[in-house]
């Protein structure tokens, strides 16, 4: 079978009887205990459970039961609850924890008849840009396996992209989605802030945290979308689907380019880009110019915004609420102290600490409130180009994967994000596609939607990739 | 044969010599000390090493001289942008609304003293 059927692909194979969801899931499951400990992207895989569920699923398929993901194995991000397994956040502080209940997510896909392959690695609570952060050691890129896959979702990627599982679950907080699909040749897509319930996903920082998938396809995106989405009472962020309407995009699209993004990159990057607005523009839409909010400012509402509410958001891990309790302690306030330095990762220490700064009196300067203040004014800026065109084109990454262990300062790794950002403080829907490659490694284009236009995003996504080839490369392990 | 043996990357060295220049006047300039870092690991329940104290400084003050930029956007009058979607409580909105007095509730007289009510002890001294 060959390793790289996209999600349609699969689900043809498994109606026609072609393959049983039994030797589906055993394909899969035989790739990741022969590839890997190399690429490090599992952080645990049941496959006596995982076949268990094949073989319920494979009755279902027989009854002619079929549901839109009945015997498809779906590999799930550790930052989502899943009942009765681990879920750590790749965080030493919650090594031992087993989640009493479903994210909503997750209960969506299992319900469509989705298996549960496992949970992948990620950046320690989704705070990185390399999943070089995890607790359980550094995901590498099956595109170059001394490079990065890119974070936090860098499991969810790199599984993705060698062929591991079909899909992946992701977190997108800053990027996370996004960033890992452009560095590992896979498409990412972040819905609208609210489309996808958060009830379950641990978080890290609340009004940007977005669930999203990474798939090998748009159309696959589009499929897992449809599953998960929808209203849930259980999550105070949800939006409900008679709470906005959706005014369908007529093509042509006008579509929103601004040279400026692509001023310090490398022509490389830049070549790629134009190569995808190029598409775009023989599939028949419009392009115009227009200015985006400086990207660096938007970082810097971003980085404050976001660590100061993690310093909130991981409070709870005081080895009390939760968490790995430190031993042996002779009063509580050691005890929290204890429990919390052994248990949290530098980077998670640092933003810890930047936000705590950020919120406390002793800065002199409100910092969160002028972040905030930012962010609306990137938040109109975004309402006023929607006004103008339907979609904007923008790049994913300003560089392809860089190496592991390369020697980059907080702030220069952060930097990374500078594309990306902006979406999550607006609350946007996005989503990278693959557009190209540079010295064998891939790379990614963002298309950035309105509010609430996700199927638009998603429409267009796929109208893309029936144009390009990009997205049917894959790597050799 | 020394010289042979170290590779001439003059640009390297100056690169690395400027970046840790750079470190040193950030660290000198910075608001952020050891006073304050130990302020902030107490509210977070942290403890660190000296080492990690040290590190975390530097760190710290890189990261503040790269946000501390946002300072110079005019932002008067802007509203905050607090959440990308309007937020409501699900059983009811949290509105503030005009309570009636509270002692229009008192259907009998409580002893009180300055405001409090008295109620029997409990707990014999």
């Amino acid at each position: 079978m060959d390793s790289f059927q996209s999600l349609t692909q699969l689900r043809n194979l498994l109606e026609r009887k072609q393959i049983s969801a039994t030797e589906l899931c055993e394909f899969y499951l035989d790739r990741i205990a022969r590839y890997d400990q190399r690429v490090n992207s599992f952080v645990s895989v049941e496959p006596d459970e995982v076949l268990a569920h094949a073989k319920m699923a494979d009755q279902d398929l027989r009854k002619g039961n079929c549901k839109e993901l009945t015997g498809i194995p779906i590999a799930q991000k550790d930052v989502f609850c899943v009942r009765g397994k681990p879920t750590s956040c790749c965080s030493n502080i919650l090594r031992s924890f087993i989640a009493p209940y479903d994210a909503t997510i997750v209960k969506n896909i299992s319900q469509a008849g989705g298996i549960y392959l496992g949970k992948t690695n990620m950046d320690e609570f989704a705070m990185g840009t390399s999943n070089q952060t995890s607790a359980w050691g550094p995901v590498r890129n099956p595109w170059d396996l001394d490079r990065v896959p890119g974070g936090s979702s860098g499991g969810s990627a790199a599984a993705v992209a060698a062929g591991l599982s079909p899909v992946a679950t992701g977190s997108d907080t800053g990027g996370s989605i996004r960033q890992p699909a452009s560095f590992c040749g896979v498409t990412g897509f972040k819905p609208t802030y609210g489309r996808l319930s958060r009830y379950g996903m641990v978080a890290f920082a609340s009004s940007l945290d977005q669930a999203g998938t990474l798939t090998l396809t748009a159309q696959d995106a589009a499929t897992m979308f449809d599953v998960m989405q929808g209203y849930d009472p259980q999550d105070a962020t949800s939006v409900s689907a008679s709470n906005f309407e959706r005014n369908r995009m007529q093509h042509p699209l006008t579509i929103g380019y601004s040279g400026s993004l692509l001023q310090d990159l490398d022509s490389d990057i830049v070549r790629c880009i134009e190569a995808a607005r190029d598409t775009l523009e023989q599939l028949g839409h419009n392009f115009v110019d227009v200015e985006v909010f400086d990207q660096d400012l938007a970082l810097t509402s971003y980085y404050i915004i976001s660590c100061a509410e993690a310093s909130s958001n991981l409070a709870r891990f005081d080895g009390v609420r939760y968490g790995s309790r430190a031993n042996p302690v002779a009063t509580i306030q050691e005890m929290y102290e204890e429990t919390r330095s052994q248990g949290f990762g530098d980077e998670v220490k640092r933003r810890l600490l930047a936000g705590t700064y950020f919120l406390s009196n002793n800065s002199g300067e409100n910092y969160v409130q002028k972040a905030q203040k930012l962010r609306r004014m990137v938040h109109d800026l975004y309402e006023k180009l929607f006004e103008q065109v339907d979609i904007v084109l923008a790049p994913a990454t300003p560089s392809p994967a860089f190496r592991l262990n390369e020697q980059h300062d907080s702030t220069d790794m952060y930097r990374h994000d500078r594309f990306t950002v902006p979406v999550n403080l607006c609350g946007l829907p996005a989503i990278s596609l693959p557009c190209g490659q540079i010295n064998g490694l891939p790379i990614g284009v963002q298309l950035i939607g309105p509010k609430y236009c996700d199927e638009d995003v998603l429409n267009l996504a796929v109208s893309f990739q029936s144009e390009t080839s990009w997205h049917l490369d894959h790597p050799e392990l | 044969m020394l010289l042979l043996l170290i590779r001439p990357r003059p640009f390297a060295y100056i690169a690395r010599f400027v970046k840790v220049r750079e470190q040193i006047k950030l660290f000198l300039q910075s608001t952020l000390n050891l006073k304050i870092l130990n302020e902030l690991s107490s509210q977070c329940a942290l403890v660190l090493s000296p080492a990690e104290q040290e590190k975390m400084v530097a760190d710290l003050s890189l990261i503040l001289a790269f946000v501390d930029q946002i300072h110079t956007v005019p932002t008067e009058g802007v509203v905050p942008l607090i959440h990308p979607v309007n937020v409501g409580n699900l059983r009811e909105a949290d509105e503030p609304e005009t309570t009636e007095p509270y002692n229009i509730y008192e259907s009998e007289k409580i002893e009180t003293v300055e405001g409090f009510y008295v109620v029997p002890k409990v707990i014999e001294p």
